[in-house]
């Protein structure tokens, strides 16, 4: 599947700029984004197979500032793109920037796997 | 069929009203279980259907809880409906089962269901079966057999007759209490007869208290107007001394600042506040509060935290707070309604609110200043952007 995102996996200038450079403080909020990444996953696939777009929605924009925030640009676009779907109720595109998310958080996980050796 | 017998009753006791485009299948499970049930889209056949069959439990099933709300109060309000007994439970969609719950929980309505998506029919069922029993549970409910009861396993069909035999049980002993507490009565009634004797007697030494009081105020009255004078200059004196004191820290605070400005070497820093100011941070996602709350804090702000619209009312009312940050789209009540809030408020019409956002349309911008919002700051910025938008509001 192509990465349809045009935006970075990653960039880290985003987070340093508003937390400063401390690596230790940038890793604990980069475990705790995937945590929550984890948990609004479940939290889509639920929404997306009962067809509730509104929570759905909700969900994408809750993830979509933490990700923003830790610097995830391409997961954050997905993010916003999947709000779109939901309030155009368009299911199949929902569930193909599903897909999507899921993997430019796999991709990021090894981004920032690579950059911390 | 059971579900037609109960959709064509005619003296309904069980009413579901909705705004249906689309058929949720709720209607077609209470009248599986109920004898007594009608469904009516909103309008006046509902309204009437209301007032004649004056059900017991009304369902109310519309796009969303405030509509709910609305249809209820106009109801009552504008049509005098729902003047008897009765009890309201809400089916509503998933996405505002908070809000359900929230609503209920307050004892607005009884209980609510979450009937779109419908997963979970069994509930709205035990819903029915409860309130039944408030009323009269032959009259309302259709005859069922416990089909999912496997009448050869016998541990669960013994396990079942015993918890009945204790509820009998607990019945027996509550009537047994009432009738002990009937006989009682007569013997209460003996020491009420007491007790009215005993009420005259003290009202007589209330009366002899009351005048007693009377002439002692008349003769506090002529000691105050003696003593005014005197308080008038005293208070004179106060008020003198509080105008130097004023004074003397806004001078001394000046100083403050001048001496900030001159000692500070990187005019790239971030100005230090002068006293902590306090900020209510309110964001529903946690790890992007922390970090706010922890660049606030580095710059010596004092920082409490929300997570909606709802708990930062709570906490605004409890506290005083020099600014506002807030996410607009949050869950429960998003950061537009709770600016309404907050203006509506006494003291805090002119409270700094800014903004968090990562929308840049520029016409949403002008509709939240409308509603009282003073700035924004974009989703994610830089730390000395923020710290710059938060300085600016409290100066």
């Amino acid at each position: 599947m192509n990465q349809i995102s045009p935006l970075p996996v990653y960039d880290k200038e985003v987070i340093t700029s508003l937390i400063g450079d401390d690596p230790t403080l940038i890793r604990k909020y980069q475990n705790q984004f995937f945590h929550q990444a984890k948990l609004s996953l479940r939290s889509f696939v639920s929404n997306y197979r009962s067809q509730d777009s509104g929570a759905l929605k909700e969900g994408a924009h809750f993830l979509k500032t933490s990700a923003k925030a830790i610097g995830a640009l391409a997961c954050a676009d997905l993010l916003e793109r999947l709000e779109q779907a939901c309030l155009n109720k368009n299911a199949s595109l929902q569930k193909e920037l599903l897909s999507q998310i899921q993997l430019s958080l796999k991709e990021l996980q090894s981004v920032l796997s690579h950059e911390s050796k | 069929m059971k579900v037609n017998s109960s959709i064509i009753c005619r003296h309904p006791k069980v009413i579901m009203i909705h705004d249906h485009r689309e058929d949720s299948g709720a209607a077609a499970i209470i009248s599986d279980c109920v004898r007594q049930f009608r469904s009516f889209r909103i309008g006046d056949e509902a309204v009437k259907a209301i007032q004649e069959y004056q059900p017991y439990i009304l369902l109310i099933e519309v796009e969303t809880v405030a509509d709910a709300l609305r249809h209820y109060v106009t109801l009552v309000k504008e049509f005098d409906c729902l003047q008897h007994p009765h009890h309201v439970v809400l089916l509503c969609p998933n996405k505002e089962v908070g809000l359900a719950y929230d609503i209920c929980s307050q004892g607005v309505f009884y209980d609510y269901f979450v009937s779109r998506p419908m997963y979970e029919k069994y509930r709205l069922k035990s819903i029915i079966n409860t309130l039944a029993k408030s009323y009269d549970e032959n009259e309302l409910l259709l005859d069922k057999s416990a089909e999912y009861i496997d009448e050869n396993n016998c541990d669960i069909v013994e396990l079942i007759d015993e918890i009945k035999a204790m509820s009998s049980q607990v019945e027996e002993t509550i009537a047994d209490c009432k009738t002990s507490i009937k006989q009682d009565l007569s013997a209460e009634q003996h020491a009420e007869q007491v007790s009215d004797t005993v009420s005259e007697l003290l009202n007589k030494i209330e009366g002899d208290i009351h005048q007693s009081l009377a002439k002692i105020m008349a003769g506090l009255t002529q000691h105050k107007e003696k003593n005014l004078d005197g308080k008038n200059l005293l208070e004179q004196a106060i008020k003198q001394r509080s105008t130097q004191q004023i004074d003397k820290l806004a001078k001394l605070k000046a100083k403050q600042k001048t001496d900030t400005l001159a000692n500070s070497s990187d005019p790239t820093s971030v100005e230090p506040v002068e006293t902590a100011a306090k900020i209510l941070l309110v964001e529903d996602n946690h790890i992007y509060r922390d970090m706010i709350k922890q660049i606030l804090q580095k710059a010596d702000y004092k920082v409490d935290e929300s997570a909606d619209g709802m708990e930062a009312l709570r906490q605004v009312k409890k506290s005083k707070y020099d600014l506002i940050i807030m996410d607009l789209f949050m869950p429960k009540l998003d950061g537009l309604n709770t600016t309404k809030q907050f203006r509506k408020m006494a003291n805090k019409k002119d409270l700094p609110i800014i903004a968090l956002t990562s929308n840049k349309n520029k016409e949403l911008v002008q509709k939240w200043v409308k509603y009282g919002i003073n700035s924004y700051i974009m989703k994610p910025s830089k730390q000395e952007n923020i710290l710059a938008a938060v300085d600016k509001a409290l100066s």
